[in-house]
């Protein structure tokens, strides 16, 4: 009787359900949208288990809309629990729009990593970048709208890029199997494109600026939806399409370390933790260039425990933006006095994301850093090394410091409303909960957290040296930070913006574009007006000569020979008239 | 929690007010002093410490590379700042922003215009 679930892609219940959400009375709304991820999960969890699979035949090409394995199984998890945290995060919202985009956003992310074919990824990759636009609309300014088509346009050519590799791919090979595409190290033409593709939405350097662009233009929900589903999503798709295309080593490098500067310099908080997102992407995209099963573990633990510290975050910026209308650094601080669950909700994020032993950075961030280990790499060692400083800087310190601490900013806002507490207080004890216990997570992960190097037990985080030089590389840059603070080194928070690779297509670009087409308009407006001149001067010419006191038709003429012309001219009238 | 507050800020944490800051200080200097000790002693003495790399294993390594890079990411920021730091509403299209002294600004104007123009159906 409940068969036709079984071939209902998981997910599907949050895009179906969600689209009845405007239908519902007001106050029912949010609530309903919160009962769709329970319902959801209920949905994977009962009706889906490893190496399930639903393929269907259309057109004579074969499909694999469900294909359930340990990988597809970890992000679904994660993202059920986010779109539960986000759901409650936004009870309170009055706009229906939002709801009903929040969760066909959740569910098309949801959907789109059980999909074992590359065209079903294809349709619900651009369900997730039409979906989300909503949520930047949904601020309803005229900077968001802006913002918004940027977004959109960057969002859906990935999708675009992702079908131009789905069909070369398929021309190539005769498969749309969305499956491992590295063979030998190397990269077909076809899977370059889809690498494009899935490099857009994982935010790699110089495809990274819609990122910082747009969400913290998002609504004080709709950052907390943004920042769960679309770049993991795409961590999801590289883990399956690339893992051990070592090329994403260096790249990942460079993604966790120069969005630390931007981060450090930024003062809107909101765009700081955008920045530290991009960073700890890079700590995912190196774990799956490295490629080994305890690698992969990584980067999948890292995105797990990231969405919930990453997410409780920007929750608790929001809860700041929602309460005194600003996440600038320069208009905040001191926060604490009235805010103070918020404040400890967003310590213990910040503790989290650095990495502190028993925080679920430390058990996810850990794996990672083995794998380069065992792998010898000393360069990526060291970058991830600085790159886990610098984390402390933008995410440990900074956040929780310049916001809720600092100088007194004079703001006494009320606490976080119930609901939004309920999700930060549920976010933080996971947060805590992983970091005491990693178990839990590591148990669900692809390849069991099995390290191979250290005789196949699960991996174990705490190690007395591990802990120890962790606990030193935090609390000397704490040390450093305090050392700048004292001898007031450490740059102040000013309202500034600040440039980055966007400026390319917001500035740059367009003065190109819009000079250039100034240019070409002036030339045309002067070439025009040179034709003119020149135009009526022969025209005042050949009046003059036809017309003029002096010409023929100038003169005066008899009224018999007008008259005599007149006639003529009715004849030949007449004449042509009737042939 | 300590009850003793200033008459002016009594909502300030006992970490946030301004006399408590040196003893939050020292504490901390204390912890980083107390770490470098505790890896002393468990490299010398106990022969435990591992590592992936040998650089790995030497007292006092990661402290002093989390201390210089956080010192670099801040000051290498600073200088970052006078390269790409720009005033508030820079990107903003619906003020007309008076920086360019080119006459190139002339030609901008379209943008503008075609910008404020969505303006109004928003």
């Amino acid at each position: 009787m409940l068969d036709w679930l079984t071939v209902l892609p998981p997910g599907a219940i949050l895009m179906i359900g969600a689209v009845f959400v405007p239908l519902l009375p007001k106050k029912f709304q949010a609530w309903f949208a919160l009962l769709l991820p329970v319902l959801s999960a209920g949905h994977l969890l009962g009706f889906f288990e490893d190496g399930y699979s639903h393929s269907l035949t259309m057109l004579g090409l074969e499909f694999n809309p469900i294909r359930v394995d340990r990988l597809a199984l970890i992000f679904g998890y994660i993202f059920h629990i986010a779109a539960f945290l986000s759901g409650l995060y936004a009870l309170k919202v009055e706009d229906s729009i939002q709801h009903l985009s929040g969760m066909v956003y959740a569910g098309a992310a949801i959907a789109a990593v059980f999909a074992g074919d590359l065209i079903s990824l294809f349709v619900f990759w651009e369900l997730t970048a039409i979906s989300s636009v909503f949520l930047i609309w949904a601020s309803r300014n005229e900077d968001a709208l802006q913002c918004g088509v940027r977004y959109l346009i960057i969002q859906v050519a990935s999708g675009v890029i992702l079908l131009g590799g789905a069909l070369l791919h398929f021309k190539d090979t005769g498969s749309l199997a969305f499956v491992n595409f590295v063979d030998g190290g190397n990269l077909s033409t076809a899977s370059t494109v889809i690498l494009w593709s899935f490099g857009i939405k994982a935010a790699f350097p110089f495809l990274h600026n819609w990122l910082q662009d747009a969400y913290p233009k998002a609504t004080y929900s709709g950052t907390v939806f943004l920042s769960a589903f679309t770049t993991k999503l795409a961590i999801y798709a590289l883990a399956r399409g690339f893992a051990g295309f070592s090329f994403l080593i260096p790249i990942g490098c460079i993604m966790t370390a120069f969005p630390i500067f931007f981060a450090v310099i930024e003062n809107d908080l909101r765009k700081v933790l955008a920045y530290s997102l991009n960073n700890q992407l890079g700590f995912m995209v190196v774990g799956i260039g490295i490629g080994t099963q305890l690698a992969i573990d990584g980067a999948c633990a890292h995105a797990f425990a990231h969405i919930l510290y990453k997410g409780l975050l920007f929750m608790c910026m929001g809860a700041v933006l929602f309460r005194t209308g600003t996440t600038k650094a320069s208009e905040l601080g001191g926060l604490h006095r009235t805010m103070p669950y918020t404040t400890i909700f967003c310590i213990v994020g910040g503790m989290s994301i650095s990495a502190f032993p028993l925080f679920s950075g430390f058990a996810a961030k850990s794996l990672i850093a083995s794998a380069a280990g065992y792998e010898q790499m000393a360069i990526v060692t060291f970058v991830l090394l600085f790159a886990s400083a610098g984390v402390m800087e933008h995410s440990g310190i900074k956040i929780p410091f310049f916001a809720f601490f600092a100088h007194d900013s004079g703001k006494r806002p009320k606490e976080a409303p119930w609901n939004m507490l309920l999700a930060m207080g549920i976010a933080a004890f996971l947060c805590i909960a992983i970091g005491v216990y990693p178990a839990m997570l590591y148990d669900i992960l692809p390849n069991h957290a099995f390290d191979v190097n250290h005789g196949g037990d699960v991996y174990s985080a705490y190690s007395v040296t591990h802990v120890v030089t962790q606990l030193e590389l935090l609390l000397f840059a704490a040390f450093a930070f305090g050392l700048l603070m004292r001898w007031k080194a450490y740059p102040p928070e000013v309202p500034s913006v600040n440039l980055d690779f966007d400026w390319v297509y917001r500035k740059a670009l367009p003065f190109l574009v819009f000079g250039t087409w100034g240019i070409v308009m002036a030339m045309w407006n002067a070439g025009a007006s040179i034709i003119s001149d020149r135009a009526s001067k022969v025209t005042s010419a050949a009046t003059n000569a036809l017309l003029g006191p002096d010409s023929r038709f100038g003169k005066d003429v008899e009224s018999s020979f007008s008259a005599l012309w007149a006639a003529i001219l009715l004849v030949i009238y007449l004449l042509l008239y009737y042939v | 929690m300590s009850k003793e507050s200033t008459e002016k800020d009594t909502l300030a944490w006992w970490i946030a007010r301004p006399e408590n800051t040196d003893t939050i200080w020292y504490t901390l200097v204390f912890v980083c002093v107390a770490l470098i000790a505790g890896d002393f002693v468990y490299h010398s003495f106990m022969h435990d410490k591992h590592g992936y790399f040998s650089f790995e294993t030497a007292i006092g390594f990661h402290a002093a590379y989390g201390f210089g890079a956080f010192i670099f990411v801040v000051l290498l920021g600073k200088e970052l700042r006078k390269l790409i730091m720009r005033p508030e509403g820079y990107y903003d299209v619906s003020v007309d922003t008076p920086h360019h002294d080119d006459d190139n600004h002339h030609e901008d104007e379209p943008h503008t215009d075609e910008l404020q123009g969505g303006d109004h159906h928003a």
